[in-house]
């Protein structure tokens, strides 16, 4: 079967999908980076050859996107390495053409993406804090003592919210604890967070931008229905979360690498599902022929070097795979 | 005296025939690095701009170095710029160094500082020399800035990567060394020659993209994690909006007619239906290089803030509606002493593949 392979090696989360012809979702897998991207990568690898056994799997072309995209790319051989922007993108209007607006919530970023007759025409991420990210939610509940995915359900059932300050986590949080040793209800307190990180991301990340329906709402956080009611509630208009919202950046990856493949036809750079047999290690050092002082970082298999990036003349990077 | 002038970009073309000449020693400060950056945040106000630390880190190496006189732009007006020469002194007093703050500045009122500081810098040579030097000096920045332009319409078209930024660096040094016009006038000569063969000239209808914004981050590469080369590389032709020129130029010509501050009437009136008045620093200034970008029909422009900069600030906000009435694309890129540079490639890219979009007028369908 030919298939395409898109990987988003994300700060918090590693997701892998292999799409068939028809791009159809035939695995998908949602890993926790756990700070290991390499490990999580053949991890997932792994998962998908097992779902797989006894099927022939012919993958024509890779894609890799998440800030982890160019080690991705090279660890899995890729025949196109894309920012998460453009991957995201590329998986909703597939969905569906006629979105406007894409809010994406990761882990330790967010984004909202403006479109237009199928074309970007405006985005911006998070800048300076990771305020209203996954993590923070992750946090939040560990402290609560609540498991991560019931937190939407406890928003749900509130009816009061109660209102949390939320320009700021830390605010955020000492207005949480002084709420709840005032003895509101866990629920209240859950809802009105949903409704503060709402708030903190539109003013943030979606100041001044148009949102207009239709919105989708991807990302790991969209898990969390609380969030999804919170901004129907803030902006009026429905949300809708997609059915693999967690991987639509590597929906978008798998989608660009089938666009590549069949724009420049090519064998595809995929080094096999057998790479996870494979030992890999990386180093890194600091280059000091000039003042630039870059810190290089290289990639070995089985103690031969496969990459290397991070400097800016090319003298440790000539010679091997462009990177970028 | 042992004399040191901060870095931004190739400014260093002009310290020996401003200090070396006129009998000072010059202290060559190293180029910018982690460790500068590290230096300077240690010594500084947490609140105050990247570009504040940036050249505090320059003079405190330049002070290891036995640096005895630090040369210091100054001004005035709402941006902080115009004391940071002080500030910068009085943290660098507090630390125990023994030095001499040379301010240039254009004062107001009181002449006497910047007589003194001349006088300093002239170290009894006589002045038509020292005017005469001092001319050399600005021409060579001149000629710097016309290759570093040059550079940015080469590099994307360049037949093997790296070879312009090269050749640059290599006329860098020659310009530094030059004693008079003539010789610079064949160094031109010779490096435009030298980017022609590396140029293919096929490649035509590049994306072209503004830089606009602060002026020190945005020609300063250490700092705006070389942001020109990173574009040229992606093939996209970038042009500078903020230049040295354009800075000091008016004031370089001796001019005090209305018609030498020509190009910034010119910005101030594409600025004046969004931002009539100036905020400071290049805030102003960035609105009316947005506009003129669109204009001169450019892809979109790339609008460069030191985290805290007020001016800039200001101007990101207004240029949200420039944008949209023009409809025409910026990003604002906000720099602070984070050396990663993953999430700056990601919003470049995504940018860079917004406007490839737009040209094509095409839905991303696959």
């Amino acid at each position: 079967m030919r298939t395409f392979l898109g990987i988003d090696v994300g700060a918090v989360s590693t997701d892998l999908v292999l799409l068939d012809e028809n791009n159809d979702v035939l695995n998908s897998v949602y890993l926790r980076t756990q700070g290991q991207p390499i490990k999580m990568l053949k991890e997932g690898l792994s998962i998908i050859r097992k779902e797989n056994q006894g099927i022939s799997l012919e993958v024509v072309g890779v894609g890799t996107t998440g800030s982890g995209r160019v080690l991705a790319g090279v660890i899995a051989g890729a025949d196109i390495v894309k920012n998460e922007i453009t991957a995201h993108s590329v998986a909703a209007l597939y969905l569906n053409p006629e979105v406007r607006t894409i809010f994406e919530i990761g882990g330790q970023d967010s984004k909202i993406i403006i479109l237009q007759n199928g074309v970007v025409v405006d985005f911006a991420m998070n800048t300076i804090c990771a305020a209203g990210t996954g993590s923070f939610l992750d946090h939040q509940a560990y402290r609560l003592d609540i498991p991560i995915e019931e937190f939407g359900e406890y928003a749900l059932r509130s009816e009061n919210p109660v209102r949390i300050a939320g320009r700021c986590t830390v605010f955020a949080e000492s207005d949480m604890v002084h709420k709840q040793q005032m003895g509101y209800k866990e629920e209240d307190i859950i809802a009105g967070l949903c409704e503060a990180m709402v708030r903190n991301y539109l003013n943030n990340v979606g100041k001044g931008k148009k949102i207009l329906p239709t919105i989708f709402f991807q990302g790991g956080v969209a898990a969390n229905s609380g969030i999804k009611k919170s901004f129907e509630k803030e902006i009026g208009y429905q949300v809708v979360v997609p059915e693999y919202y967690q991987v639509m950046g590597a929906i978008g990856a798998a989608l660009l690498a089938r666009e590549e493949i069949e724009l420049n036809p090519r064998p595809s750079a995929f080094y096999g599902f057998e790479l996870v047999e494979r030992n890999y290690q990386t180093s890194g050092f600091e280059c000091d022929g000039c003042p630039n002082h870059c810190e290089v970082v290289e990639i070995m298999v089985d103690g031969e070097t496969i990459a290397r990036w991070g400097d800016r003349c090319g003298k440790w990077s000539l010679g091997y795979q462009a990177i970028r | 005296m042992k004399i040191a002038l901060p870095r931004l970009g190739n400014i260093e073309v002009m310290n020996e025939t401003i200090i070396t000449d006129m009998g000072h020693e010059l202290i060559e400060i190293p180029p910018n690095t982690k460790r500068t950056l590290d230096l300077g945040v240690r010594y500084a106000p947490e609140y105050c701009c990247l570009p504040l630390k940036i050249v505090l880190g320059n003079f405190l190496e330049a002070l290891e170095l036995g640096a005895e006189g630090l040369i210091m732009a100054g001004g005035w007006g709402p941006c902080r710029f115009g004391y940071y020469a002080q500030v910068q002194r009085d943290i660098l007093l507090d630390l125990g160094y023994d030095f001499k703050m040379i301010i240039i500045e254009i004062p107001r009122g009181n002449w006497n500082m910047l007589w003194e500081n001349l006088n300093i810098l002239r170290n009894g040579r006589s002045w038509s020399y020292f005017i005469n030097q001092f001319r050399l000096g600005w021409q060579k920045i001149l000629l710097m800035e016309k290759l570093e332009n040059m550079v940015l319409s080469v590099r994307p078209r360049e037949k093997v990567r790296g070879v312009s930024s090269r050749i640059l660096k290599e006329s860098m040094l020659k310009i530094k060394k030059a004693k008079n016009r003539e010789m610079l006038k064949q160094i031109e000569t010779e490096t435009i020659h030298k980017f022609d063969e590396n140029t293919d000239f096929q490649k035509q209808n590049l994306i072209r993209i503004a830089l606009v914004g602060e002026f020190y981050v945005s020609l300063e590469p250490f700092t705006n994690h070389h942001l020109e080369e990173k574009l040229g590389y992606m093939g996209i032709e970038v042009v500078r909006k903020n230049t040295i020129e354009a800075w000091i130029g008016p004031i370089m010509r001796l001019k005090i007619f209305k018609d030498s501050f020509k190009e910034e009437q010119e910005i101030e009136e594409a600025a004046y239906p969004y931002l009539a008045h100036s905020v400071g620093g290049e805030g102003q200034t960035t609105v009316g290089n947005v506009v003129l970008a669109h204009k001169e029909g450019l892809d979109g422009a790339i609008q460069v803030i030191p985290f805290t900069c007020m001016p800039e600030i200001v101007a990101e906000t207004i240029l949200k509606k420039v944008s949209e009435d023009l409809d025409f694309p910026t990003l604002t890129l906000i720099y602070d002493e984070q050396t990663g540079e993953e999430g700056l490639n990601t919003r470049v890219e995504a940018f860079v593949d917004l406007l490839k979009k737009r040209r094509k007028g095409v839905r991303m369908s696959v």
